[in-house]
This record gives C-alpha cells, structure tokens and sequence, in this order.
C-alpha cells in the first residue's frame, strides 16, 4: 500500500471531519430543526418558542462548552508536551485527572451538604494536589522526561487504588461520580460556560505573555539558561497554567482524554513548527476533535437512551490514533532515562538475608492461616473447614505476589528503568478491560472458567499488540514503555467508562479489578503455582542475560548477547507471568514496581540474587496484605490487591522522597 | 568503528573478517572474534568490578554454562593486568573514571577475543590517565599479540602507542602508514587542514608535532 503522503491526507482529513460536524449539527440539532434553527435562535432569539428556548438552553451551551473543552485541553498537552519535550505528556498521563476525581469523591463523602460549595473546588485541589506531587517526585530526577511520565502514571494508580477503595466502601453516595469520571458534556445552562471562561483567561493570558522566553527552551536548559533565560520559572509558570486548565476543564466535565495528546500531536504532523502558532493550531484541532466526538454521541446517546459521556467516543477515537502515532515517530535520544548519580550501593551478605525472608513468610503465612476474626473477635483456630476456606486464598496470594514480583524484576531489568512494573505495559488492563466489555455487553455474571479464559485472552490479545508494534523498534525498551503507557491509558478511559454505566455486575467486577483473592480455588492455585514455578525457574536459569541486557544494547551485543532474542523472550515471559496472575487474581498493582525495589533496597544487585529475594518480599507482602484485608474490615473484605497498592504506594513515595 | 563492532549495519559494501562478511557471524561467534569498548560504556548500577568482568565469559559459556576454576582464573588475570584487584568487590559505579576504564578493558581482556576496538577510549581521561590507560593497551598488544584498533584525536599520543595509522576526513581516508610516516608536515596539514611543525623528542628521538 503507498500512502498519501502524511501532508495531504492529513488537512483532507481535517476538511472531511469539519464538514462531517457541520452535517451532524443539521442532524442533531432539536426538533430536527437544523441549521436554520440555530440561525434564528442565534440572530433572532424568541423567547416564547419553547424550541428555541431548549436550542437555546442545551443545545447551543453543548456546543459552546465542546469548543471550549477541546481548545484548552489541546492547548494544555501542547505546553506540556513542549514544555517536557515528550509527545506522550498530557493531562491524563500525568495524573492530573485521576486526582481530581479523588478530590471530587472526597469532596462528596466529606463535605456536609448544607456548604454549597461548588463541585470543581475540591476537583480543582485534587488535580493540583497531585499534579504537585507528581512533579515533586520528578523534580529529584530533574525533570527527565520519563521519569516524570511514570511517576504521573504510578501516582494515578496509587490514586486510583485509593479511589476505588473508598467507591467499595461508599457504594451509594458515589454512584454520580462514575458518570462524572467519564466526561459528559451535556448542559442545562449557560452557567458552566460562564463559569470557565473568566478561569480559563487568566492561564491563557499568562501562556500568551511568556511564549517567547517558552520558545527558546527549545534550545535545551543550558543553553537557553545562557541566553538570560530563568528556565525554571518559565516552565513553572507554563507547567502550571497547563494544568490549572486541566482542573478547570476536569472539573467541569469530568475526564476527556486524548485530545491533550492526539491534537498537538496532529499539529506537529501538519508541520507547524513555531511554538505560537502550535499552541493556536493544536488549539483549534482540539476544539474540531471534541465536536466531532460530540456530534458523534449525541446521536447514539438518543439513540439507546443511555447517558453515554463524549469522554467515551475521544477515547474510542483516540487511543487508534495514538498507537499509529507512536508507530510512526522517531523519539529523540533524550527519552531515554538520563544518568544519575550513583545510589549508596554497598554489600549485604545474600544467605542470612534469604534466610530470614524465608522464616517471615512462613510465620506470616501461618498467621493468616490460623488466625482471624469471628463475632466476638480475634480468633486463633485450628479447624479443618477454616483451614479449608483459607489456603487456596493464602496460596493464591503467595503465588501471585511470586509472578509479580518476578515480572517486575524482568521489566525494570529489561528497561533499565527503575519505575516500570508489569501494569505499565497494559497487559492486565487489557485483561480486566475484556473481562468489563464483556459483563457489560452480554448482561450476565460470568463465572469464574469464563472469567479466567475472557482475561487471558485480553491480555494475549494486548500483548499480540505490543509484540506488533514493538517488533518494528527491535523492542526497544523506552519504545516498548511508551507503548505500553499509551495502551494502558486507553484501556483504563474505556475502563472507566463502562463503569459508568452503572449496571449491578459492576461492583463485582470492581472487586476482581481491585485483585481479590476470596473466589480463589485450589484448582486455580494449582495452575498458578504451576506457571509462576515454570515461567520463574525459567527466568532464574536466564539471570546472565538479565545481568547483560541491563548494559544496553551495544556493550551487550558486544559481549555476543543476541538482543533482540533475549528481549524477545524477556518479553515473552512477562507476559505469561502477568497473564497468569492477571486471570486468576486479577489485575493487582504495585508488587511488581516495588519488590525489586526492596531487594534493590537490601542491597540485592545482581539478577540472580534479586530476583529471588523479590520473589520472597513479593509474596509476603501480599499474604500480608491479604491477610490484613481480611481482618481490618470484618465482617466485610478489603481486596488484597488494593492494600497491597496502598502499602506499596506509601513505600514508593518514601523511596522517591528519600 | 560502529561498522566494524556491527553497532550499524553498512548502507553499501561489506565488512570482511578473515574472508567471512561479519554480518554473516553469530552474535557470540563474533564475540569471541572481536571486542568493543563503546566511547561512552554504559551506567552500570550495582554491579562490581568483577562481576563486569565475569561478563567478558559470556560468548565462552552461554547462559547456561557453568562458570569452571579456568573461567575464575581468566577473570583474575583480567583484573590482574588492568591492576584493580584491590577494587574487584567495588562497585563500577563509585570507582573514578580511569579505574572504570580499567575496569572495562579487563572485561574486554576476559572476552578474550582476538581482536579489541577502542572508540575514543582516553576522551574522558586527564593526562596522566591518558598515558597509563594507552600503555597498558600497548603492552596487552604487544604481551598477548592482540589486535587493537582505536579511535585517537591526538596524532602524539596515536604515534606513540601505535603500529598502523588511518588518517580520516569526512569518511574518506586521507592519509596511512606508519607513525614516522605519517608524522611529516606536509601529511599533517593535509589531515588538519592547518600548519603543524615537528621536533625531536629529546630522548627518544620520534618526531613531536605542535602548533608554530
């Protein structure tokens, strides 16, 4: 196939979607009254005529609110992504949004009713609150591009954990808030319009002001540091107006994401290349992506009845087109994790250390087995239907944490980036995202089979993508990191989204999401055991070339390691490793990120010692935190997933700060 | 010297290696013929002196293969010649930037390939630095009978330490030969494009070149 080059297709495409809203409006204006209806109620407004009322009062303020949305939001990833020199920051990425529904959903639990606070406040402290802890954390490694994507991206996963336990807890109160997470911009008024304008002016004004000192960053720090340039305030002031825009619009309507990536992204294609006229571009794109989606909905929404948010279509529309864009550019060596100054390595002996984890997981397990809770309340039993109930969960856990653990090790070995973990890659979401589609779509409770088949095909379907996209960059591991942050930000959108549907399974769903242990079997611990054994054997027998791959592509191949197979196969077994525990206990977070981290933290260097000793901690701090959901909540259950976010978010954030 | 160590993959022509296009050798059959030091050698978090030289055995063993008393005692010798067995449980990380020099050419010696490639090895080194790193590679040479190519700026220091110079400008060869051959002032201003004059050395007699 020759293609158009990407100059022509482009501005037709363009044309072709700005006719294809021109059209849709004839079409899903009110009373099918067209354009003509919006004429006379734009020139010649009768207040009588109850159809022009509602053009008037919803319609109109729809549109109005999509121009807006999509302009600011493509004009805040285009500061962004300049600003970060990375064509992946955005908004969504870095956690801007997740933040702001905390805000939203703490705001509702905690703040009595009778204060008439408006919803964007506690939305707007979210987003901020956690946009400054992003960059606090990425400030200690100076700023370095990816480093600051996935602290943005663990940061929202912690916040999501988080989340999503308050949603278990609140089931009721918070019921709103999923429609609100995904982006509706349906409108009864004018007042939102009239609400963001004035607080949108002010960050565009100070954007306006500073764009020229901005465009010489392009230089790169230093240089633009010696031609009189006070770097770091500049891209404070541009950081900051970039994502005060984002908690506007975030809290207004909610999660609209891609426009923020997709549209700059579109600009550069076109081949704007002054930063001014890439901001107005992007702009201008954003605001045509947005109405087009828009326009879009409206039609489908009517049609099922359903309150469908647009923040579904941008991210049906988006994530394509982002894979595509991904595919297509070259990334700039500065990408890549940069140097940093040698941590204070020292040695510990490994066998006393083994020894020791050994003896802990024992004893732990053998708490969680033994003891609990029953009415009256702590409990020690020794009794053969407890028993029963608690070791297939037990050994669930333990074998999980294990699987975890060691795709963490062969992530972060592979990447040679300390913050990757295996959920990054996107391969649990899609699992959890195949299993979400499918409750919601056939309308039935699977059963367990259905469910560990449904999850294992998604995450072999994701991982059959990033095998594909990859293969055209050898793997290359900051190629196969994007990737798999651009995927996973588009499953966790679409996620979101059929969550706000709020059908009956979804609470269901919500706990297998949030890695639950309860429905474990022992026929599924069996699978488990055997896969994690296989695959982590496996990895131990391969830690010589764990130990060479980490020295980069050219001093490992001079050493005859063949890198391309060996990232391969690396690739290979972190995918069956998460597949496994993905299907079986869901998509847990965080054991992955943080136990290589404690063996690195023990001083565990090497891949053999670390992998092992990652093994250990992985599995006790998930018994440990399975066993604790058990006994804090009683009678209830917390998922042994969701603590085990939390306990590793909180050590994450103390690693980072340290 | 990324043709040569196959870090790129030639745009036209072949290289040959003992009559066999090195396209055509497996990653570890080419690693046993030939090492490669890059310019900048990687950051090598937590791994120690020694263990980046027991890497030097990976195309000998594969990554199965155990590491036999023979395999020890070449990783020794290694650290012996480059004179770190007092740093060999150090971390690479925490040594200076001579000692991580030293450290990778030992890994380079315990490949024990029959060739090595040096890009630019004393670009990051002081003066002193420079020499002992220089040295030792030349007496390797001459010891072990290995074949060193190198990347050198400085025409004093290639002419001291070398057998066989290539001259190169805009990726032709301008001038080769022989360091009394090359170090002559019309082949000088020629490779420069600027006036080099030349003394004696005032021991050994070579020939020096500085600007007049």
């Amino acid at each position: 196939m020759t293609a158009l080059p990407i100059r022509i297709t482009l501005p037709i495409g363009l044309v072709l979607a700005l006719s294809l809203v021109i059209a849709f409006i004839q079409y899903t204006t009110p009373y099918a009254g067209g354009w003509s209806l919006l004429q006379k109620v734009v020139f010649d407004y009768d207040t009588t005529n109850y159809k022009e009322l509602i053009v008037y009062l919803t319609y109109l303020p729809r549109l109005a609110i999509a121009c807006i949305c999509g302009f600011s939001l493509a004009v805040a990833g285009c500061i962004m992504q300049f600003v970060l020199r990375n064509p992946i920051a955005a908004p969504t990425t870095l956690g801007v949004a997740s933040g702001a529904q905390l805000g939203m959903v703490l705001g509702v639990l905690f703040i009595p009713a009778s204060m008439t606070l408006p919803h964007f406040i506690p939305a707007f402290i979210g987003g901020a609150g956690t946009s400054i802890l992003v960059f606090l954390i990425a400030a200690r490694k100076g700023f370095a591009p990816i480093h600051l994507i996935l602290s943005g991206m663990v940061i929202s996963l912690f916040i999501g954990a988080t989340n999503t336990m308050l949603m278990l807890v609140y089931e009721r109160n918070l019921s709103s808030v999923f429609i609100w997470g995904a982006g509706a911009l349906h409108q009864n008024s004018w007042e939102s319009v009239q609400r963001i304008l004035p607080l949108l002016s002010v960050p565009m004004i100070a954007l306006l002001l500073i764009q020229r000192p901005l465009y010489t960053l392009i230089l790169g720090d230093s240089v633009s540091n010696t031609i009189g340039n006070n770097v770091k305030r500049i891209k404070l002031i541009a950081l900051t107006s970039a994502i005060f825009i984002t908690a506007v619009i975030v809290s207004e309507v909610g999660i609209i994401g891609f426009i923020g990536i997709v549209a700059p992204g579109i600009t550069r294609l076109l081949g704007v290349r002054n930063l001014t006229k890439q901001i107005l571009a992007s702009g201008l794109v954003g605001a045509l992506i947005l109405l087009f989606a828009d326009q879009l909905t409206q039609p489908i929404s009517a049609a099922t009845g359903d309150l469908l948010p647009t923040g579904a279509m941008t991210a049906l529309l988006g994530a394509p087109f982002l894979l595509w864009l991904l595919n297509r550019q070259t990334w700039p060596s500065q990408l890549r994790a940069t140097d940093e100054a040698a941590p204070h390595l020292r040695h510990r002996r490994f066998l006393p250390l083994l020894v020791a984890l050994l003896v802990a997981l024992v004893s732990i397990s053998f708490l969680a087995l033994f003891v609990g809770k029953n009415t009256l309340g702590w409990e020690f039993a020794v009794n053969d239907t407890l028993l029963h109930l608690r070791t297939p969960r037990i050994l669930g856990a333990l074998f999980a944490g294990i699987g975890l653990a060691i795709t963490g090790t062969l992530i972060q070995r592979l990447t040679n980036n300390p913050m990757a973990s295996p959920e990054i890659l996107g391969i649990s979401s899609g699992a959890a995202l195949t299993l979400v589609l499918c409750t919601l779509i056939f309308g039935i409770s699977i059963n367990r089979y259905e469910q560990i088949l449904i999850g294992t095909l998604g995450a072999l379907a994701v991982t059959s993508m990033i095998w594909w996209l990859g293969k055209k960059h050898r793997f290359a591991p900051s190629q196969l990191l994007l990737t798999g942050i651009a995927l996973s930000a588009a499953l966790d959108a679409i996620m979101r989204i059929s969550m706000s549907s709020g059908q009956e399974n979804v609470s269901t769903l919500l706990t297998w999401l949030s890695g639950s242990t309860y429905l474990v079997s022992y026929q599924d611990v069996s699978i488990l055991a055997v896969g994690v054994a296989v695959f982590g054997l496996i990895a131990v027998l391969l830690h010589r070339w764990l130990d060479l791959i980490a020295l980069g592509e050219v001093s490992a191949s001079s050493v005859g390691l063949n890198t391309l197979l060996v990232r391969r196969v690396i690739f290979v077994l972190i995918a069956a490793i998460t597949t496994l525990c993905t299907a079986i206990i869901g998509p847990l977070t965080f054991i992955g990120l943080l136990a290589p981290h404690m063996a690195r933290a023990l001083n565990q260097n090497t891949a053999y010692k670390q992998l092992i000793t990652a093994c250990l901690l992985g599995a006790l701090v998930m018994v440990m935190a399975d066993w604790m959901g058990r006994v804090i909540w009683f009678p209830w259950q917390f998922p042994a997933g969701l603590l085990s976010s939390l306990i590793g978010g909180a050590y994450f954030l103390y690693l980072m700060r340290k | 010297m990324k043709l040569l160590s196959r870090q790129n993959a030639p745009s036209q022509g072949e290289v040959l290696l003992e009559d066999k296009a090195i396209t055509h050798f497996k990653p570890k059959e080419f690693a046993l013929k030939v090492a490669y030091l890059p310019q900048h050698p990687p950051v090598t978090d937590g791994v120690t002196v020694k263990e980046l030289v027991s890497f030097g055995r990976f195309p000998w063993k594969g990554a199965f293969g155990r590491y036999t008393a023979q395999d020890k005692a070449f990783i020794q010798e290694a650290i012996q010649k480059v004179g770190l067995e007092d740093y060999q449980d150090r971390f690479v990380a925490t040594l200076s930037g001579g000692e991580r020099q030293r450290a990778w050419i030992a890994m380079l010696l315990a490949q024990q390939s029959e060739c090595i490639l040096l890009d630019e090895p004393t670009s990051a080194l002081d003066i002193s630095h420079q020499y002992e790193l220089l040295a030792l590679i030349r007496e390797l040479n001459l010891s072990l009978g290995l074949t060193v190519i190198m990347v050198l700026h400085d025409i004093n220091m290639a002419a001291k330490f070398s057998d066989h110079l290539i001259a190169l400008h805009s990726g032709e060869v301008i001038a080769q030969g022989s360091p009394s051959e090359m170090m002559k002032v019309d082949t000088l201003e020629k490779i420069y494009g600027m006036e080099l004059a030349l003394f004696q050395h005032p021991i050994t007699g070579h020939p020096i070149s500085y600007i007049p």
